[in-house]
């Protein structure tokens, strides 16, 4: 009864969604993925996504404004059918409300719809106040993120830019042009699970500055970040220190530097280096076949020191070139990501990008076998 | 009343007094001319036009005096949402799909916006041509029938400027820019901008078309039309904020 259900509500959801939808958007996306397996074998691995994510944006009044977006897929190949546990895995929900629902499970195939945002914000003057699932975002840096406690995301999760919503009350006082106070109540279903926080964010001297307190699963988290200028570069750092609450577990911290600047008309440079005190030799990067990959901020890499290097660019307006390498100096391993996007036309890109890996089983970045995606997109 | 407009009513009335002008002058009541004396409020549809293909953009502009600007992107869906906040020499953006505020290194400024052939600093801060450039009149010359002043624009010594030297044509009847040259340190033109479509806005004269060509790439081109504008909004400083920045629309 309870599966019938639910189905049901998030229809009314959509359809909800759909009447009152002051803005309505979203996209559709095919994906394949192509896994070549290392050693290699006779076969390589390919699967299908179709992905279609529609967002609703409705402002009943200046004060109260509603936002819904739902992410629907069918995915199909030979990965769903390797993984036994796939449709658990892509089915699984950390949220506090379960807004997800398998609507198809076939041994080579996997339907899914998850609603990602449902939230209502009020606005009051200077103060603002979010309920429900929301995308909380406390970082500053552009590759890792120790400072983001509520939504860790993982760089090499490239298909997923929005990244998963969290269910949490946020409410926000600005209290200067560049100013405010964030605070965060994330509830989980057991006690010691929930996690709340609080950020000040300020602008001093030409320098973006945040400081935070808060408390995660197992930890008192204390932060700090900032985002400033040097000659054409924005130079941004973040550092949070993790106090764990049981004498079982270890404390450390976190810390990111970074630099990045545009090159002339058409690209833009980054190099960043990570130190993470709980990282590890011997401790390998899972290969990302499957998401949503579980992350917190102390697990942003494996090993206790990465560096980033990433180029964009943009050739002729229409191709966009990439190319990051994830690298860890303590064993030489990296991983490359190479990439290509191109528009099509004003609301169709395409985009090829690949995932290699050099290093030997025992590294960082181990070299199991190297992904590529093709993806097209229509964005309506 | 604005003195300096009563001024310059007075002045474009008799030619005489028009001519002796300070280059200076003109370029100022060219620059206000077009953005308004105080702040204004735009809807601007950008295309970006190529031998083979056109992209377009559209985007909502706020701005107040040289130095607060708020750019909010409404087309095409993928970008929609977006936004920009300019204050000072400070600029942040913000993504909507990942609720991410950054703030953008300086080099951004120059840097060309949205895949076009304008830069930031066109866009968000364009009055740095009164301030920050010595100005003298070069010649009179006509523009598609319009008498203008010919400017030539020098960057003052350690002006936080990109070009090496900028040519003006100002009509001498509505102080309207009608074509712009922009040099590089080296002298070598980079581009030209050119006015049309002069139409009375909000009680104003003002081209609402301009084209912008690269000189290096014949056949390219960006097209910039003003849909709506509104000068002399009734907007405060703190409207540019990291708050508007993410709940404009």
């Amino acid at each position: 009864m309870k599966n019938a259900i639910k189905p049901a509500l998030l229809f009314v959801l959509l359809i909800f969604g759909n009447a009152h939808a002051q803005e309505f958007k979203g996209h559709l996306k095919l994906l394949n993925n192509l896994f070549i397996p290392y050693p290699d074998t006779l076969f390589w691995f390919t699967d299908q996504t179709l992905e279609n994510r529609l967002e609703f944006k409705w402002d009943a009044t200046d004060w109260l404004r509603f936002d819904i977006q739902a992410r629907n897929r069918f995915i199909y190949g030979d990965f769903v059918e390797t993984i036994p546990t796939y449709s658990l895995l892509i089915g699984s929900s950390n949220g506090f409300v379960d807004l997800s629902f398998l609507w198809a499970d076939g041994r080579s195939f996997v339907g899914h719809t998850e609603f990602d945002r449902l939230l209502a914000r009020f606005i009051l003057n200077s103060i603002e106040l979010t309920v429900g699932r929301q995308r909380i975002n406390w970082g500053m840096d552009l590759v890792w993120n120790p400072n983001d406690i509520f939504n860790t995301f993982s760089y090499l999760n490239l298909e997923y830019p929005e990244r998963p919503g969290t269910d949490a009350v946020n409410l926000k006082v600005y209290t200067g042009t560049l100013s405010y106070f964030d605070l965060v109540y994330q509830p989980h279903k057991t006690a010691d699970s929930s996690a709340y926080g609080v950020r000040y964010r300020a602008n001093i001297a030409r320098t973006d500055f945040q400081a935070l307190a808060a408390r995660m699963a197992g930890y008192y988290v204390l932060g700090g970040g900032l985002s400033s200028e040097l000659d054409q570069f924005a130079i941004r750092s973040e550092v949070s220190y993790f106090s764990a609450q049981k004498s079982d577990a270890k404390s450390g911290f976190v810390a990111t530097l970074s630099a990045d600047r545009s090159m002339g008309s058409n690209s833009f440079v980054q190099l960043g280096a990570l130190y993470n005190s709980f990282g590890r030799r011997g401790s390998q990067e899972p290969l990302s076949l499957i998401e949503p990959r579980a992350q917190s901020p102390m697990m942003l890499s494996r090993g206790k020191v990465n560096l980033f290097v990433g180029v964009n660019g943009t050739v002729e307006t229409l191709f966009t070139p990439s190319l990051v390498i994830l690298a860890n100096p303590i064993d030489w391993s990296a991983a490359v990501i190479p990439s290509v996007g191109y528009s099509a036309s004003n609301n169709l890109t395409l985009a090829l990008t690949a995932m290699l890996f050099t290093g030997h089983t025992t590294d960082e970045y181990p070299n199991n076998g190297q992904l590529a995606y093709f993806k097209v997109q229509w964005n309506f | 009343m604005n003195l300096r407009l009563l001024a310059s009513i007075l002045l474009t009335s008799v030619t005489a007094f028009a001519v002796a002008q300070n280059a200076t002058e003109i370029v100022r009541k060219a620059d206000e001319m077009m953005r308004g004396e105080k702040s204004s409020y735009s809807e601007i549809t950008m295309r970006i036009v190529r031998p083979k293909w056109e992209r377009s953009l559209s985007f909502k502009s706020w701005s107040k005096g040289t130095e607060l600007s708020l750019v909010f992107i409404t087309s095409p869906a993928r970008e929609k949402g977006q936004a920009f906040l300019k204050i000072n020499r400070e600029m942040w953006s913000w993504n909507p799909t990942i609720n991410r505020t950054i703030k953008l290194p300086p080099s951004m400024l120059s840097q060309g916006w949205m895949g076009s052939d304008f830069t930031n600093d066109d866009l968000l801060n364009q009055r740095s041509i009164v301030v920050d450039y010595n100005h003298s009149i070069a010649g009179e010359e006509q523009v598609e029938g319009w008498d203008c002043w010919r400017i030539t624009l020098s960057p003052k010594p350690d002006a936080p400027v990109v070009w090496g030297k900028m040519i003006l044509w100002i009509t001498k009847k509505h102080y309207l820019i009608l074509k712009s040259e922009y040099y590089d340190e080296e002298q070598n033109l980079v581009k030209t901008e050119l006015a049309h479509q002069i139409k009375v806005v909000d009680g104003r004269t003002i081209p609402t078309l301009y084209e912008l060509l690269p000189a290096d790439e014949p056949g390219n081109k960006t097209i910039v039309e003003l849909n709506t504008i509104k000068f002399n909004i009734d907007i405060k400083d703190s409207f540019f904020s990291l708050r508007n920045l993410t709940q404009v629309k």
